[in-house]
C-alpha cells in the first residue's frame, strides 16, 4: 500500500489519510481554485502555495497540484526543451521540461520569480553537477523511495494520462506539474533561461540562483488583482511578496529611502511593529534575525540585495539545502497571520514597491547572517516532500525576508544571500542550524504572536480571489487547523490521542528553546549540537527512587480477604438457630413437670407427714457409727467441710446425724476447709446442729474455725504435713497449736479421726491420697454425696482401707440417724424425699413409653405408606 | 530442645519436692515441706488476683455501659459489701453468716433444685431423641437406681430396695468397677503428666 509521508513529523501515513495519525497533520495541502467559476478546492488540501485549475485531462491527477507547479511545469516544457539528464534531480528536470499551452493559457498573471525559478533551474543545472553528486545518494533513495511526496509537491511531476500516485519519480511528477503551470510560471521560466548576472556558485542551492535570475531579469510584474485566483494561492503569495521586496530592495539599495518602509501594508508593518513586544524566545531565528534592525545583528551585511549571492555568502551557505527561505519565510509569515488585507492590493504601479515591503525593508535587515558552520543535517531530518528542493545547500533562515524595499527584480529576492555573511556567534549558529531543521519539519510552527497574527483576518484580496472563507487558515499549523471559523477540528479518538507523539508536542515548544538546549557548552564538543553531554547535571541527579517491598494490597482486595477468611473459618461452626418464642410442648412438658413435683413436694411438709420408713444402713454407716463411738472424750476431731452451699440440702441432712454423734461425743472439732465459702459454711453447720441437737456448742471452747487453706492438694498435703505452719492462728486469732485441746499437735495423725464432707470427687480423692498416708492410725471417715458414693467406696472396701466409714446421701443420713435413734433433718426430708423420687421415676417412665409408642407408631405407618406405594 | 529459665526452675522445684517423697532425708523433708508452704502462700495470692481482676473486668463492663452491664453493677455492689461486712466483723460473724445463709445458699440451692426439672424432662425425651438398646439400658438402670433410693410411694421393694436389692448391687459392682477404672486412669494421667512437667516437655507455665 503506499504511503504518504508527514511533512511536519516526517511519518509514514497510508496514503487515503488526509491527516497524520501521529502529528495530525495535513497530508494533502488544501487546494485553492484559481478561476472563479472553477469549483472550489477541496479544504483538506493544503494549497499554501497556489494551484491552478487542472487540465481537463488530468484532473484526476492533479487535485493536489498546486497551480504555480502546474504552471511553472508546463512553461518549462514550452520553454526549455526538456533534455534528459540523468544527474538532474526531480525537480530541476521538471523545471526544463516544457509546459504546455493550454496550461499556461489557463493560468493567470505568473510572478517573475517563478518564471525565472525555472529558467534558472535549467541554467544551473549543470554547475551544481557535484553537489547532486553529493546528494546523489540521498537523491536516489529518495528517488526509490515509493512514499510519495505531498500531494501539492506530487503534483509537480509530470502529468499523464494515468492520475498522479506518491510514490512516482520525480521526473514524472515534474513533467506533470509542468503540463498545469500557469503562464506566470512560463515567465518564471523564460526569466530563467537568461543567464545569470553573477556566476554560478556551486555551493548555492539553485532556487537561489532562480531568484537571481530574476532579478537580472525583471520582468513585467504581473498586476495582483484580488479577482485572480491565483493570488490566494500560497505560492502567489510568496511571488509577490518576493517580488515586492525586491524592488523595495533595490530601492533601498539606491536610494536609501526609508520611506519605502513605509509603504509596507499594514499587515506586513505589523510584523516590524510587533517584533519588538516578540520575545526572542518566541520567534524563530531564521525570522528573528529577519525582523530585528539590521545594526543589531552582528555580522550583517546592510542593505544586501537578494539578487545575487557573493561568493562570500556562498562560502557560508550550507551544503545541505533545507527549505527554500523566501518560500518558507513567507509561508511562515502568511501562516502567522501578518498577511493583511493590505499586501497585494498595491497594484497601481508594477514597479513600486508596497507600503508594507517598504517598512518591512526598513524595519528589517535585507541581509542574513549566514553562519560560518552549520551542523550537517541527515537524510532522516529531510522529509520527503522536501527531497526535491534538497538539491542546494542549506541557507542561513535567519533572515528571511521576503523583498526588501525598492528591489526592481520582480522576483524573488536574493539580496541577502549575495552577502558574506560574517561568522554567527554560536547561539545564532545553533539557532540557524536549529531553525533550518526544525522550521523544515514544522514549517507551521507558531508561537504567541504568530498565533495572533494567524487569527487575524486575511487580507481582502485573498478572501475574494480564493472565494474561500478561512482560506488561510488552512495554511495554519496542523495544531491550529479547525480551531478558525469555518473549520471544525476533527474529533480525535481518545486511542488516537493518547498515541500523539512527543513530536507534536514539541512542535508547540520554540524553537529556540530546543536549539539552545542541543547546544553543548562544555567540554571539547562545545557549540555542536545532538552530543551527549560531557558533564552530568547535578541539578538532575537524585537518589533512586524507594521502592516499598510491603505487599500493596488494595481496599478492594482486602475485602476479598475477609470475605474468604470468614468463609474457611466459618466452616464447622455450628450456624444459630433461632430461638422459639412460641410455647410449644416442651415448655408445657417442663412447666407441668414443675408443677408436680413442686406440689408432690409441698405435701408431706404442709401436712407434716412422716409416714414413710426410713432405710436401713449398710456396713459403712455402722463402721462410721463404730469409730465415733470408739473416740475417746473431748479428743479433737478434724471436720473438713469441702462442699459447695448448692449442695448444702443434702449434705447437712447428711452430716446432722454423724455430727450430732461427734457432739455427743463431746468432740472437740477442729474446722477446716479448702474451698472459700468452707469456712462460713463449717460455722453454719456446727451452729445449726448445735442448736437442732441442744449441744450449745460454742467457740473456742468446744470448736475452732482454722478457716481457709488454699491450694486443694498441695494445701491438702501442706496442711497434712505441718498444720501449725499452714494455719498458725484460727480464724478468731487464737493460738490454738499452743493452748488449747490442740496445743503440741505437729501432724493430722495427732488428731482423732478426720471428716471429710464433700460432694466433689476430686476433694474426696485428695483427701484420701494426700492426707491418708500422713493419718496413722487415725481414722478418716468420709461424709459425701450420693453421687459421688462409688467413687469412694473402692477406698472403703479396699484392704488397705483408707476410708474408715462413708455416709453417703440422705439415705445415709437418714439410716445413720434411725441407727442413732437421733431424728434429724433427714426424718424430715424423707418422706418428701420418697415421693419426688417415686413421682420423677413415674415421669420418667410414662415419657419413655409414649414415645416409644410414638416411635413404633410412626415407623410402622412409614412402612405401611412405603409398601402402599 | 531449647530450655527456657521458666523451666529450669520448675524441673528443679519438682525435682527437690519429688526427691523429698523418695529420699528419707530431714533436710530434703524440710525443702519439700517449705516449698509446699511456699506453694499455698502462691495460691492463695493468685485467688486475690483473680478477685481482682473480677472486679476490674466487671468495673469496666459498668463504665463502658457494655452489654449486661446492669448484672455487672449488682456484682460489685454484693462484692463490696460482702468485703466490707466480712472485712469488718469478720469471716464468721453474725452479719457475715447471715449474708451466707439467707443469700448465697438459698441461691445456689434454687439452682441445684432446678436441675432436678432439667434432668427429669431430658429423661422424658430421651427415648424419643435416641431409640436405642444402650438408651434403653441406660434409662432402666437410672429408674432402678432412683427407684431403689427410696421407698415408691412409701412402699419398699424387696428387690429393689434393701442391702441386697437391685439398686444396692448396682451401686457396689458395675459402679464400683466404673469408678476404679477412672481412678486407674486419672491416678496414671496424673503421673505420666508430672513426669513430663517435670523432664520439660510440657511447658505449661509459659502459655
Amino acid at each position: 500500500m503506499s504511503e504518504l509521508r508527514c511533512p511536519m513529523c516526517g511519518k509514514s501515513n497510508p496514503s487515503e489519510r488526509e491527516i497524520c495519525q501521529y502529528c495530525q497533520a495535513r497530508l494533502k495541502p488544501l487546494v485553492i481554485s484559481q478561476h472563479p467559476d472553477e469549483p472550489a478546492p477541496k479544504k483538506d488540501s493544503l494549497d499554501f502555495l497556489g494551484q491552478s485549475p487542472p487540465s481537463s485531462q488530468d484532473e484526476a491527477a492533479d487535485e493536489g497540484l498546486p497551480d504555480w507547479l502546474a504552471s511553472l511545469r508546463k512553461a518549462d516544457e514550452a520553454a526549455v526543451p526538456s533534455e534528459p539528464a540523468e544527474d538532474l534531480p526531480d525537480w530541476l528536470e521538471m523545471e526544463k521540461q516544457p509546459i504546455p499551452e493550454e496550461t499556461r493559457q489557463d493560468e493567470a498573471a505568473v510572478p517573475d520569480w517563478l518564471t525565472s525559478f525555472r529558467a534558472s533551474g535549467a541554467d544551473v543545472e549543470e554547475g551544481l553537477s557535484d553537489e547532486r553528486e553529493e546528494y546523489s545518494p540521498s537523491i536516489s533513495q529518495r528517488e526509490s523511495e515509493e512514499e510519495g511526496l505531498p500531494d501539492w509537491l506530487e503534483g509537480m511531476s509530470p502529468s499523464t494520462s494515468a492520475p498522479l500516485e506518491p510514490g512516482e519519480s520525480g521526473e514524472e511528477a515534474l513533467a506533470q506539474i509542468e503540463s498545469e503551470e500557469p503562464e506566470w510560471l512560463d515567465r518564471l521560466g523564460e526569466a530563467a533561461e537568461t543567464p545569470p548576472t553573477q556566476p554560478v556558485d556551486r555551493n548555492k542551492p539553485d532556487w537561489q540562483d532562480t531568484f537571481d535570475e530574476l532579478e537580472v531579469q525583471p520582468e513585467a510584474e504581473k498586476p495582483l488583482t484580488p479577482g485572480t485566483e491565483q493570488a490566494f494561492s500560497f505560492e502567489s503569495q510568496l511571488s509577490e511578496l518576493e517580488e515586492e521586496y525586491s524592488k523595495q530592495q533595490l530601492a533601498a539599495d539606491t536610494e536609501g529611502d526609508e520611506e519605502g518602509a513605509a509603504t509596507l501594508p499594514a499587515w506586513l508593518s505589523a510584523v516590524g511593529a510587533t517584533e519588538a513586544e516578540v520575545e526572542q524566545e518566541s520567534i524563530p531565528d531564521w525570522l528573528a534575525g529577519a525582523l530585528e534592525p539590521q545594526a543589531e545583528q552582528p555580522g550583517v551585511l546592510p542593505e544586501q540585495p537578494f539578487t545575487a549571492i557573493d561568493a562570500q555568502a556562498e562560502e557560508h551557505i550550507s551544503d545541505e539545502f533545507v527549505i527554500s527561505p523566501s518560500l518558507g519565510v513567507v509561508a511562515a509569515e502568511i501562516a502567522k497571520g501578518e498577511l493583511e488585507e493590505e499586501p497585494f492590493q498595491d497594484t497601481e504601479t508594477e514597479t513600486a514597491a508596497p507600503d508594507w515591503l517598504e517598512e518591512l525593508a526598513s524595519n528589517q535587515p535585507a541581509a542574513v547572517v549566514l553562519p560560518e558552520e552549520k551542523a550537517p543535517i541527515t537524510e532522516a531530518d529531510i522529509p520527503d516532500w522536501l527531497a526535491g528542493y534538497d538539491e542546494t545547500p542549506a541557507l542561513d533562515l535567519e533572515e528571511q525576508l521576503p523583498y526588501g524595499p525598492g528591489s526592481e527584480e520582480p522576483g524573488l529576492l536574493l539580496d541577502w544571500l549575495e552577502e558574506e555573511a560574517e561568522p554567527a556567534p554560536e547561539e545564532a549558529e545553533a539557532a540557524v542550524i536549529d531553525a533550518a531543521v526544525t522550521s523544515f519539519v514544522a514549517p507551521f510552527a507558531l508561537d504567541e504572536e504568530g498565533q495572533e497574527l494567524l487569527e487575524s483576518e486575511p487580507p481582502e484580496w485573498m478572501a475574494q480571489a480564493a472565494g474561500l472563507e478561512g482560506s488561510l487558515e488552512s495554511v495554519a499549523p496542523p495544531t491550529e487547523i479547525g480551531d478558525e471559523e469555518g473549520l471544525t477540528k476533527a474529533e480525535l479518538p481518545d486511542w488516537l490521542e493518547a498515541m500523539r507523539p512527543l513530536e507534536s508536542a514539541a512542535l508547540t515548544t520554540p524553537i529556540q528553546e530546543e536549539s539552545e538546549r542541543q547546544v553543548e557548552g562544555v567540554g571539547p564538543l562545545a557549540g555542536l549540537r545532538s552530543v551527549l553531554p560531557s558533564e552530568f547535571d547535578v541539578g538532575t541527579l537524585k537518589t533512586p527512587a524507594a521502592y516499598t517491598v510491603k505487599l500493596q494490597v488494595s481496599e478492594n482486595q482486602k475485602a476479598h480477604i475477609n470475605l474468604i477468611d470468614g468463609l474457611v473459618k466459618s466452616e464447622g461452626e455450628a450456624g444459630e438457630t433461632p430461638a422459639r418464642k412460641i410455647l410449644g410442648p416442651q415448655r408445657l412438658l417442663l412447666i407441668g413437670i414443675s408443677v408436680i413435683l413442686v406440689l408432690a413436694l409441698l405435701w408431706p411438709v404442709l401436712t407434716a407427714r412422716q409416714t414413710t420408713s426410713l432405710p436401713g444402713y449398710s456396713d459403712e454407716i455402722l463402721e462410721t457409727s463404730s469409730q465415733i463411738n470408739n473416740l475417746p472424750g473431748n479428743v479433737p476431731v478434724l471436720l473438713a467441710v469441702d462442699y459447695e452451699p448448692g449442695m448444702t440440702g443434702e449434705l447437712e441432712a447428711t452430716v446432722s446425724a454423724v455430727l450430732d454423734h461427734l457432739m455427743l461425743k463431746g468432740a472437740y472439732l477442729t474446722l477446716i476447709s479448702t474451698l472459700p465459702s468452707g469456712p462460713a459454711q463449717a460455722e453454719r453447720l456446727v451452729n445449726s446442729v448445735s442448736d437442732r441437737g441442744e449441744h450449745d456448742y460454742q467457740s473456742p471452747g468446744q470448736y475452732t474455725n482454722l478457716g481457709y487453706i488454699p491450694g486443694s492438694i498441695t494445701g491438702i498435703r501442706a496442711f497434712s504435713e505441718r498444720p501449725p505452719l499452714l494455719t498458725p492462728y484460727a480464724l478468731d486469732g487464737s493460738p490454738v497449736w499452743e493452748e488449747g485441746p490442740l496445743a503440741g499437735f505437729q501432724s493430722l495423725a495427732d488428731f482423732g479421726m478426720v471428716v471429710v464432707l464433700t460432694e466433689n470427687p476430686n476433694t474426696a480423692r485428695a483427701w484420701v491420697e494426700q492426707a491418708g498416708p500422713l493419718l496413722g492410725e487415725t481414722p478418716l471417715v468420709m461424709v459425701v454425696s450420693a453421687q459421688i458414693e462409688p467413687v469412694v467406696r473402692p477406698y472403703f472396701e479396699s484392704e488397705s482401707q483408707q476410708v474408715s466409714g462413708i455416709v453417703a446421701g440422705l439415705p445415709g443420713g437418714a439410716a445413720y440417724e434411725q441407727m442413732l435413734g437421733r431424728f434429724g433433718v433427714a426424718r424430715k426430708y424423707w418422706d418428701t424425699y420418697s415421693l419426688g423420687v417415686s413421682l420423677i421415676a413415674l415421669l420418667i417412665v410414662l415419657g419413655a413409653v409414649i414415645n416409644v409408642a410414638d416411635y413404633l407408631l410412626s415407623n410402622r405407618k412409614s412402612s405401611v405408606g412405603e409398601t402402599k406405594r | 530442645m531449647k530450655i527456657s529459665i521458666s523451666a529450669v526452675i520448675a524441673i528443679a522445684f519438682g525435682g527437690l519436692v519429688l526427691a523429698g517423697y523418695f529420699i528419707d532425708v530431714p533436710r530434703l523433708a524440710l525443702i519439700r515441706d517449705v516449698f509446699l508452704q511456699y506453694a499455698s502462700i502462691l495460691l492463695g495470692v493468685a485467688l486475690l488476683v483473680g478477685l481482682v481482676n473480677l472486679f476490674s473486668v466487671h468495673w469496666h463492663k459498668v463504665t463502658s455501659s457494655e452489654k449486661n452491664y446492669a448484672y455487672s453493677t449488682i456484682l460489685l455492689v454484693a462484692f463490696v459489701i460482702t468485703i466490707l461486712v466480712a472485712g469488718f466483723f469478720g469471716p464468721t460473724a453474725s452479719w457475715s453468716l447471715w449474708i451466707f445463709e439467707f443469700i448465697q445458699v438459698p441461691v445456689e440451692t434454687s439452682l441445684m433444685a432446678i436441675l432436678v426439672v432439667v434432668l427429669t424432662f431430658a429423661s422424658i425425651r430421651l427415648v424419643r431423641r435416641r431409640m436405642n438398646l444402650f438408651t434403653l439400658v441406660f434409662l432402666g438402670t437410672a429408674l432402678i437406681v432412683l427407684i431403689g433410693s427410696a421407698p415408691l410411694f412409701g412402699v419398699e421393694l424387696p428387690l429393689l430396695h434393701g442391702p441386697s436389692g437391685l439398686r444396692a448391687l448396682i451401686a457396689q459392682i458395675p459402679a464400683v468397677a466404673g469408678a476404679r477404672g477412672l481412678l486407674l486412669g486419672v491416678a496414671l494421667g496424673t503421673i505420666a503428666t508430672g513426669l513430663r512437667v517435670l523432664m520439660g516437655v510440657d511447658r505449661p507455665y509459659e502459655g
